[in-house]
């Protein structure tokens, strides 16, 4: 099915069925997944789906449905409508704002005949040769994997929103061993151009003979230490440790929420400022509407070190009495959209990476992680490391974890470097409840943080 | 040209809850389906989680076969088989009725905390088919709780969660009676100063990650794993014996063919045994590759390749009861933390409770937990519960001794 009869099907469709709100997101997704284990391919596929996801809220309650074919989809509109007309409750006015409006946006319709499955093995092919320089490399798993959405909305409220993404992303992972020593490492890069992805061979091989510095790493001194956050270790900070917090669907009916979270307290050290925008094409967070018809909206979260602004859908916003922002998201057609980040960076500063390590007498530079996550601690498994004495960069380091308090450590931030990087990823993405991968991008500076703890 | 079909169809019906309250009711059907072919010693595969007719998919098999992606195994053969454990699951349609129990209830019980999540209903079927004989069903389904809790005064977005999974009709009251001795618990706060008091784990899934990436065994083979060189050696306690279960009904484990249609022999398949590491996993393709036999741990999703990966890892219960035990560390969440290849590793605990002879005392301080692989299951090895914590679970719980370092 291709875009017109997509967009025939929708321009059939009506949503005014006597409820007091309803909508419809229909999704064609195109991708591409090529996989080598120890340079032999063993996947190789392409997959077009076409679905659709719609949403009826009548009488305080929202009805969903999701659909992997439009062959039914008005009966499918009418039927749930029909169940959501028998609940009884409390008519809210949640869309009484929201105004008629359409949107249309396709970069990538006009960017040339795709590549083909073949060319894009081949290019995996190249790089995954690249390990077999390395003797100590024993392991190596390869993924080319590219994705190419549609997404069209439409609602009773007379909204109607479309556009397309496309990204490409290819990673190299590999193990290190030498007797009973071994590391794990990856390399990744990310485009929404496939011909960007060309011409990386000297990064991944620099990358490769790196990593064998950590094969024989020793264990880092555990204690409270300073550091410095490389913008990919800045970004999962930003994401986990704030971002979350600035979802609002949190804050509905909390009133000690509302009171911790109120607008204009002062959350970080002056200077910190942190973003959340999905209208920043060529990341993997890209997303100019939301999946309930809202344009995304540039959000400061801080700025300044000021608690600015949170992510609403248009529920919540309407709940907390604030501006939808467009951060209704769902992972995919299977389900409704919830309050999610889009890319999520630090604001950049004006010191360069050499003198941020020069204030430091003892402490260490986190260059890449494994993982981190975020509660009222956060954490965050280290890949990379190396230790900071007397204000230079010094030996590989292993840390298993590194900790915070979040409040504390964003008035802990001490100095931010002047270029941001986003790192943007289409294997593996963002988590809530039920919802896992959601495509984001999340970056920053290089981040000077005064003191964390480290394990 | 041999061929393989895999059909997986999906009904849900979930219940979102925000604020104590029901929010939403969700409804869906997926199927999720993919045909391989093998020819000439290459593999062709297509797949889709729109309507596809298998004819369409076996056709664009064929057609990636020009990709010549090497296969090395041939399809297993087998007969019809099906393996039902779908019990007396809950219908749809009463669902809300029980989600408007749930809450009601609870919220009744535990004025002082906001509940969020969900309540689910699950009918899954697996059905594989291949011209070796094989045509395989698996029929499951269940009716799930997964709340997040929240204190009304705590600034943090979530406290911990409650859940369980129910194959019948759920006891309600028995839920909100577990749950709210643990939200009581919640309420009083407890130091942990005893650096030697044993600690409970709940099936903890970056522990158990440690054996599922080091018992594979490709990386066994290319000498990379942690577990390389100790095959055969007993490196941990008598009392540790970790099985690989694939099938069983009372544990509600239902994975008896793997991701290639392979069905091992015995459905528990020991990995260490007595301390003793036993053995790696190996899928079709790297049995094959290294003169191994299968052990039917082949993962894999509809629309990628077959991946080494336990069925369900679960450590052999030794006798232990968290009533024999007078105090102890109950960790119920551990987020963040990892293991180094040396096999050391820190967790640190976001939600611990001090537990006294079973009963949940109070909330802990945050703690990190530091050890080793060998000395965990190894001399700090206390042993596996014999009971579950919760109503009707079946999870493992063991319990060790950890170095616990005060957040």
């Amino acid at each position: 099915m291709n875009r017109g009869e997509i967009q025939s099907i929708l321009a059939a469709l009506s949503l005014k069925r006597e409820v007091e709100y309803a909508d419809l997101r229909v999704e064609r997704t195109s991708s591409t997944s090529v996989n080598m284990s120890n340079h032999e391919t063993v996947n190789a596929i392409e997959e077009t789906n076409t679905g659709a996801f719609i949403r009826v809220f009548n009488c305080g309650r929202w009805f969903y449905k999701s659909l992997s074919s439009l062959d039914s989809v008005q009966k499918e509109i009418d039927s749930l409508c029909a169940i959501a007309k028998t609940h009884r409750g409390k008519s809210l006015p949640v869309f009484d704002s929201v105004r008629d409006s359409s949107f249309e946006r396709f970069l990538y319709e006009d960017k040339g005949a795709p590549a083909s499955i073949s060319e894009k093995a081949s290019l995996l092919a190249s790089y995954d040769s690249i390990s077999n320089r390395f003797a100590k490399i024993r392991f190596v798993q390869s993924f080319y994997i590219d994705k190419k959405s549609e997404v069209f909305f439409q609602s009773s409220r007379n909204v109607r929103t479309s556009y397309d993404y496309l990204g490409h992303e290819v990673r190299i992972g590999y193990r290190y061993s030498d007797g009973d020593k071994s590391f794990n490492d990856m390399y990744s890069f990310y485009s929404d151009d496939f011909t960007k992805l060309f011409g990386k061979e000297n990064e991944i091989a620099e990358h490769m003979e790196e990593s064998e510095k950590f094969l024989y790493a020793p264990s880092a001194e555990a204690g409270t230490f300073p550091l410095i956050l490389s913008p990919a270790t800045a970004g999962v900070f930003a994401h986990e440790s704030f971002g979350h917090k600035s979802e609002s669907d949190f804050m509905v009916g909390d009133e000690k929420m509302k009171e911790e979270w109120a607008i204009g307290k002062r959350v970080g050290s002056p200077g910190l400022s942190i973003i959340d925008y999905g209208d920043v094409p060529g990341n993997s967070g890209y997303c100019p509407f939301d999946d309930e018809g809202t344009k995304s909206q540039k959000t400061y979260l801080i700025k300044d070190g000021g608690l600015t602004g949170r992510l609403h859908s248009l529920s919540t916003a309407y709940d907390l009495k604030e501006k939808p922002t467009g951060n209704g998201r769902a992972i995919n057609f299977e389900f409704q959209p919830i309050v999610r980040m889009t890319n999520t960076y630090i604001e950049k500063g004006d010191s360069s990476l050499d003198s941020l390590i020069s204030r430091i007498d003892k402490g260490y530079f986190i260059k890449s992680i494994k993982h981190g996550s975020g509660l009222s601690t956060f954490t965050i498994a280290p890949l990379r490391a190396y230790v900071i004495e007397k204000g230079q960069l010094k030996a590989a380091v292993k840390i298993n974890v590194i900790t915070g308090t979040i409040f504390e450590t964003l008035n802990d931030i001490e100095g931010l470097s002047e270029t941001v990087e986003l790192k943007s990823s289409l294997i593996g993405g963002c988590g809530k409840n039920e919802q896992y991968p959601l495509r984001v991008s999340f970056g920053g500076p290089n981040v000077l943080v005064k003191k964390m703890s480290v394990s | 040209m041999d061929k393989e079909y895999l059909r997986i169809v999906t009904n849900e019906t979930s219940v979102s809850v925000l604020n104590s309250a029901i929010e939403s009711v969700r409804n869906k059907k997926m199927e999720r389906a993919s045909a391989r072919v093998f020819e000439g010693g290459f593999l062709g595969i297509s797949s889709s989680m729109s309507h596809a007719d298998m004819d369409s998919l076996e056709k664009k098999a064929v057609e990636s076969l020009s990709l010549k992606v090497p296969v090395n195994f041939s399809l297993p053969e087998g007969q019809k088989r099906t393996w039902d454990i779908s019990g007396n699951s809950v219908l749809e349609e009463e669902l809300l009725k029980h989600t408007d129990e749930l809450l009601s209830k609870l919220t009744k019980a535990n004025p002082n905390f906001i509940f969020s999540g969900n309540t689910r209903t699950q009918r899954m079927e697996r059905h594989l088919e291949n011209t070796s004989g094989a045509d395989y069903t698996a029929r499951e389904s269940f009716l799930s709780f997964e709340l997040m809790f929240k204190h009304k005064d705590s600034v943090s977005i979530l406290d911990g969660a409650l859940a369980n999974v129910y194959y019948d009709s759920p006891d309600i009251d028995e839920f909100v009676s577990k749950y709210t001795d643990i939200l009581n618990a919640f309420e009083k706060n407890v130091q942990i100063d005893d650096e030697s008091i044993p600690v409970i784990f709940w099936q903890d899934p970056t522990i158990m990650s440690f054996f599922s990436r080091h018992l594979n065994g490709e990386l066994i083979e290319l000498k990379t794993s942690y577990f390389s060189s100790k095959i055969g050696e007993k490196i941990f306690s008598d009392k540790f014996t970790l099985n690989d279960v694939n099938y069983d009904p009372e544990q509600r484990i239902a994975n008896p063919f793997d991701g290639d249609g392979f069905v091992r022999e015995k459905h528990v398949l020991p990995l260490i045994e007595r301390g003793v590491v036993k053995r790696g996993m190996y899928d079709l393709r790297r049995a094959k590759m290294y003169s191994k036999e299968p052990t039917g741990t082949s993962l894999r999703r509809y629309n990628k390749s077959s991946e080494i990966y336990p069925n369900c890892l679960l450590p052999e219960k030794t006798g232990v009861s968290a009533k024999s035990i007078d105090r102890a560390l109950f960790v119920l969440i551990t987020s963040g933390g990892d293991f180094q290849d040396d096999g050391s590793i820190s967790l640190p605990v976001q939600l611990g409770y001090l537990l006294k002879r079973g009963k949940f005392v109070g909330k802990t301080q945050e703690l990190i937990l530091n050890n080793t692989i060998e000395k965990m299951f190894g001399l700090d090895y206390i042993g596996t519960l014999d009971e579950g914590m919760f109503d009707k679970d079946f999870e493992k719980f063991f319990a060790v001794r950890m170095n616990i370092q005060k957040g």
